[in-house]
């Protein structure tokens, strides 16, 4: 209890201190939910402008706070009764999808910032490969965040997604994490030579550039003389409409594209983009299981973006901490606790402190209580 | 319909886009035919006889429909195929589904014997429920207004093209169509599904 206080007390001195972040647009349409230290949870609440919000976030310093990426006529009825109007279409990229680990190291938050930076290239892919390329969206049509946890998210705020039911927002999650590749009897045969793309877009320019780019040895596709042949001749052909194979090689082609298939798609998490009335973490709140600010990154910020420098709370105070175990090495603004370190009592910046303790690798002393 | 995308449009070929147009325009004269209803609902006050008619023929509607030799085949939902029990289900959770799926809807329910009201009934939960043109869709359906053909219920393959159909593969290895599927289902169940089926056609 009193460690659960420490963790309280540590939100009430960053929210005293933070400045009030940019507020969703259509505020009062929005549901609000916070969850808190006691284990308690409260939704169906809103509020009438951004610094009424803030205004409650400052003085309860929730563990964590949410918004829903839906607009209702009535936020704060029960679902039935709330009158859905239209919703942001969500990513949300979760390391445990994305790794497609079990790893309970993973599964606990304990992240490196190498598997962060795995996240952060399926997080590009999702971007520049389906959201800009496919579907068109330009950097004013979504915003951009990191989770706190352990991911990323987008919100697409084009009006053309906001009306889309939870069936057409499945189609879109089939069509990033489960892709589309040619069906044979769309296959075109000229001779005795078959064309398997018949246009250049989507998933058939996706899936013909990553044969053009593709190392025989690496795609676990075998014969490896066939595939090499197969990988040469889409180096030849000038577009996917020009890529050939013989008739011979349509099997090893088939199975060449199913790993095509498997390397472009992206393992968003189906559950938050079709759920037209889901609650998302609110950008420049702290994320209660981490200690990390959930918060929007510019377009250009992306590869440079570092969670552990630029989403750390960047409090000036310091706790002390007894450090019981440590699974990786965790560096929080430039500041560096290692495994070794198990057993010590150190004083560290707070945000580290709060990284540490809430993911149970230590504990405040008595002194930082 | 299966189309590429890039930048943000559909890509085109000379089939999918008259495929395309044909499903734009059936979407747009359904709603100037909803204007045309709502307007002349809105304008025009009715003679009196056409109120007098109309009181005089509801009263006498039970003492007709005693004699009415439609009949009501025993709806049985657990020996509709999945996509019907499907939309069914989604529309009674007043799920908007699409035009296309609720015709099929109705041309299944109208050849397994169900009567223009039952089906009417079915569609009053759905979303965007409007009673004139429900009814004016359905009495097309069952052909009793503009070309009289009597609709029939689509096969797995135009379901499964339209992205319809929620199943994998078929309901049986060798039957492709939804109403042969009820007819199947209710042999297996060991009751003959008597004369109110229709044939299935293209099955």
């Amino acid at each position: 209890m009193k460690q659960l206080r420490a963790l309280e007390a540590v939100l009430r001195e960053y929210y005293a201190g933070a400045a009030q972040p940019q507020e969703p647009d259509s505020v009062s349409q929005r549901e609000f939910g916070f969850s808190f230290f006691d284990g308690g949870f409260r939704r169906h609440i809103s509020f009438r402008s951004g610094s009424e919000f803030w205004g409650f976030v400052v003085k309860n310093a929730p563990r964590d706070v949410y918004f829903s990426v839906a607009k209702y006529r009535n936020p704060v009825a029960d679902m039935h009764g709330k009158g859905w109007v239209a919703a942001d279409l969500p990513f949300d990229l979760d390391a445990e999808q994305v790794l497609r680990t079990e790893d309970p190291l993973v599964k606990s938050g304990w992240l490196t910032q190498e598997a962060y930076d795995l996240i952060k290239r399926e997080f590009l892919k999702l971007l520049e490969d389906f959201l800009e390329r496919d579907f068109g969206l330009a950097s004013k049509d979504y915003t951009l965040g990191f989770s706190g946890g352990r991911g990323y998210h987008v919100r697409v705020t084009d009006q053309v997604y906001a009306s889309l039911d939870a069936r057409m927002r499945r189609q879109i999650v089939e069509y990033v994490s489960l892709g589309k590749k040619p069906h044979p009897s769309q296959y075109s045969k000229v001779k005795a030579k078959v064309y398997p793309f018949n246009h250049a877009y989507g998933w058939n320019a996706k899936l013909f550039e990553w044969l053009k780019n593709a190392e025989a040895s690496s795609t676990g596709v075998s014969p490896r003389d066939m595939v090499q042949r197969i990988i040469e001749s889409a180096r030849r052909a000038g577009s996917p409409q020009e890529f050939s194979v013989t008739q011979f090689q349509v099997k090893a082609l088939e199975s060449l594209l199913d790993a095509g298939v498997r390397e472009r798609t992206v393992a968003i998490d189906e559950r938050v983009t079709v759920d037209v009335n889901r609650l998302l973490r609110a950008p420049g709140t702290v994320h209660g299981g981490s200690g990390l600010l959930c918060r929007n990154i510019g377009r250009g910020e992306i590869e440079k973006f570092n969670p552990f420098t630029h989403a750390s709370m960047r409090l000036r105070t310091r706790r002390k901490i007894r450090v019981t175990r440590l699974p990786v090495e965790v560096t929080v603004d430039g500041e560096t606790l290692t495994p070794g370190q198990a057993g010590s009592t150190v004083e560290v910046n707070t945000g580290l402190a709060y990284y540490v303790v809430v993911r149970r690798g230590g504990e405040f002393v008595d002194e930082a209580i | 319909m299966d189309l590429p995308v890039h930048s943000g449009f559909l890509v085109l070929d000379k089939g999918s886009a008259a495929k395309l147009g044909a499903d734009l325009a059936f979407i747009r004269l359904t709603s100037i035919l909803d204007e045309k209803i709502k307007l002349s609902r809105g304008s025009s006050s009715k003679p009196a006889w056409v109120s007098r008619l109309s009181e005089a023929l509801r009263s006498r509607l039970p003492a007709i429909s005693l004699y009415s030799s439609e009949s009501s085949y025993p709806v049985d939902p657990s020996k509709y195929p999945p996509c019907i029990r499907l939309f069914i289900d989604q529309m009674s959770k007043g799920v908007n589904i699409p035009h296309f799926a609720r015709f099929t809807t109705a041309a299944f329910m109208r050849q397994i014997g169900s009567s223009k009201d039952e089906v009417v009934k079915l569609f009053t939960s759905a979303s965007n429920y409007n009673a004139d043109k429900t009814v004016y869709q359905v009495s097309h359906i069952f052909g009793e207004i503009g070309s009289h053909t009597k609709y029939t219920t689509p096969g797995c393959d135009t379901l499964k093209l339209s992205r319809l159909c929620p199943i994998e593969g078929y309901c049986h290895p060798r039957v492709r169509h939804p109403v042969t599927v009820y007819q199947i289902n209710w042999r297996r169940s060991g009751a003959a599904p008597g004369v109110g089926v229709e044939a299935a056609k293209g099955s």
